[in-house]
């Protein structure tokens, strides 16, 4: 447990969350554009690329936020969906 | 900066995939803020960026598959859903989604596909809309009540319809314990064969509908519609992924890229709902809903008026991408002035000193599961 101050900790797991998004959006830049380049085997490259990276990137985030998180929070690091999910689709 | 643009590799049409981004990053932004999946905006979205409506539908509902099955597993550990009531409805959902999905591909067939379901668009989004200013008009009176009449207005009876449909005498009788009710298994039958029909038909997850459905007919508390309801979704949308797919409408490489923006947005959509209160902003979300069904009439127009295609077509791009565009930033703002008000007042109640504090007194992240959905 990374002790800290509850701010300091706050804005960091809130910094992790950003990275990792803009990290997850460059990831789908470089998978598209490596796929454009190959495009007998689109989908192939496009998938190969972008889950190879999505997958480490994302555990790494929860890894991360999982170190930062309270005790009582420790195993649920802050989500990206309400609880409540989408209630109408 | 052509690789911008691709063949997509199913549907054969060159898309600006940066689009795509956008469109999923707005339509999570707007999800997630107002809880709902946004399939009503996903649809007419991909038809607008150069999808054809069959491939819009399939594309729409794989993703909406995707984001719904986390979703429902989440509400599954507050024990929202009731699973026998979930799994008897599965029968009218998928049996419903395949009759829609059967009638598109028929209509495909014959080349009303983008006349039949923008129709049935105008219709859902006038729904929608006026559901949504009903709302905000209700929402008026109940202030001017309460400004008017001290100790509060005579408690509403609401509408008990559910008490007449429970006592159908039709076989088998069901007890669904956590629902709390027992009725026939054909009242929720033919409630989730509706729904089903229409997510296959519109592409969308039918919750628009089944949830008030399952309330008001069906008799079952709120907290428990909208987790079996997520439940139906999440089945509905992964059996209509899996069946547009076999018929060769889903674009799967569109779906992740609309699934990552969705993902971003939600996050954000979600948790400002954490710092917006008040109903101005539901009342601008009608608006979007006036302008997301204009710019369907528009594509009408468009195919009606072919001299002046160009026009409608352009227009109702610029009107639907906008509208989105607007909503997802005020939303964006909201979120971004809530998170830096947060943390100024976290750290102005922080002590001064620069003591390390101990875990035990952090103040932890306020988790969705924690936080309450403020009333707006």
């Amino acid at each position: 447990m990374i002790a800290c101050r509850g701010s300091q900790s706050q804005a960091l797991r809130i910094w992790i969350v950003v990275l990792t998004d803009l990290a997850v959006i460059g990831e789908l830049f470089l998978a598209m554009y490596l796929a454009h380049t190959r495009r007998e085997q689109f989908t192939a490259v496009f998938a190969g690329v972008f889950f190879g990276l999505l997958i480490p990137t994302i555990a790494l985030a929860k890894l991360l936020l999982r170190r930062l998180a309270p005790p009582e929070a420790s195993g649920d690091p802050p989500e990206a969906v309400s609880p409540e999910g989408p209630m109408i689709q | 900066m052509d690789w911008l643009y691709i063949i997509m590799p199913i549907a054969g049409v060159p898309i600006f995939w940066p689009g795509l981004v956008i469109l999923g990053l707005g339509v999570g932004i707007i999800g997630g803020f107002f809880g709902m999946g946004g399939g009503w905006m996903v649809t007419p979205g991909l038809n607008i960026l150069g999808f054809p409506m069959a491939f819009a539908i399939g594309t729409d509902i794989t993703q909406m598959g995707g984001m719904s099955l986390i979703s429902s597993m989440r509400h599954s550990r507050f024990g929202n859903i009731d699973y026998r009531l979930g799994v008897i409805m599965v029968v009218g959902t998928v049996a419903g989604f395949e009759t829609g999905a059967q009638i598109i591909m028929w209509l495909e067939r014959i080349g009303h596909v983008d006349l039949f379901v923008r129709l049935g668009y105008l219709v859902l989004l006038s729904l929608i809309a006026w559901l949504v200013f009903t709302d905000v008009s209700q929402m008026k009176k109940d202030l001017k009540i309460r400004k008017t009449a001290e100790g509060g207005a005579a408690e509403a009876r609401g509408i008990q319809w559910h008490r007449t449909f429970q006592r159908l005498p039709l076989p088998p009788v069901v007890y669904f314990k956590t629902a709390g009710i027992r009725c026939s298994v054909w009242l929720p039958i033919a409630v989730s064969y509706f729904t089903g029909f229409l997510a296959g038909i519109l592409g969308i997850g039918g919750g628009l509908i089944r949830m008030p459905a399952l309330i008001y007919l069906v008799g079952v508390p709120t907290h428990v519609a909208v987790g079996t309801d997520l439940f139906e979704v999440a089945i509905s949308s992964l059996y209509g992924a899996a069946s547009y797919t076999y018929k060769g409408r889903t674009e799967l490489v569109a779906a992740v890229i609309m699934m990552v923006g969705a993902a971003i947005g939600a996050q954000i959509g979600s948790i400002t709902t954490k710092y917006v209160q008040g109903y101005g902003i539901r009342l601008f979300f009608g608006i979007a809903v006036v302008g997301c069904a204009v710019s369907i009439a528009m594509k009408l127009a468009a195919a009606a008026f072919l001299p002046l295609r160009f026009l409608f077509d352009l227009g109702a791009a610029i009107l639907i991408l906008g509208l989105v565009g607007i909503l997802a930033s005020i939303i964006s703002a909201r979120f971004v002035r809530g998170v830096q008000l947060e943390l100024r007042a976290q750290r102005a109640t922080e002590p001064a000193a620069p003591a390390l504090e101990s875990p035990d007194s952090q103040s932890a992240p306020e988790t969705p599961q924690e936080k309450s959905r403020p009333s707006r």
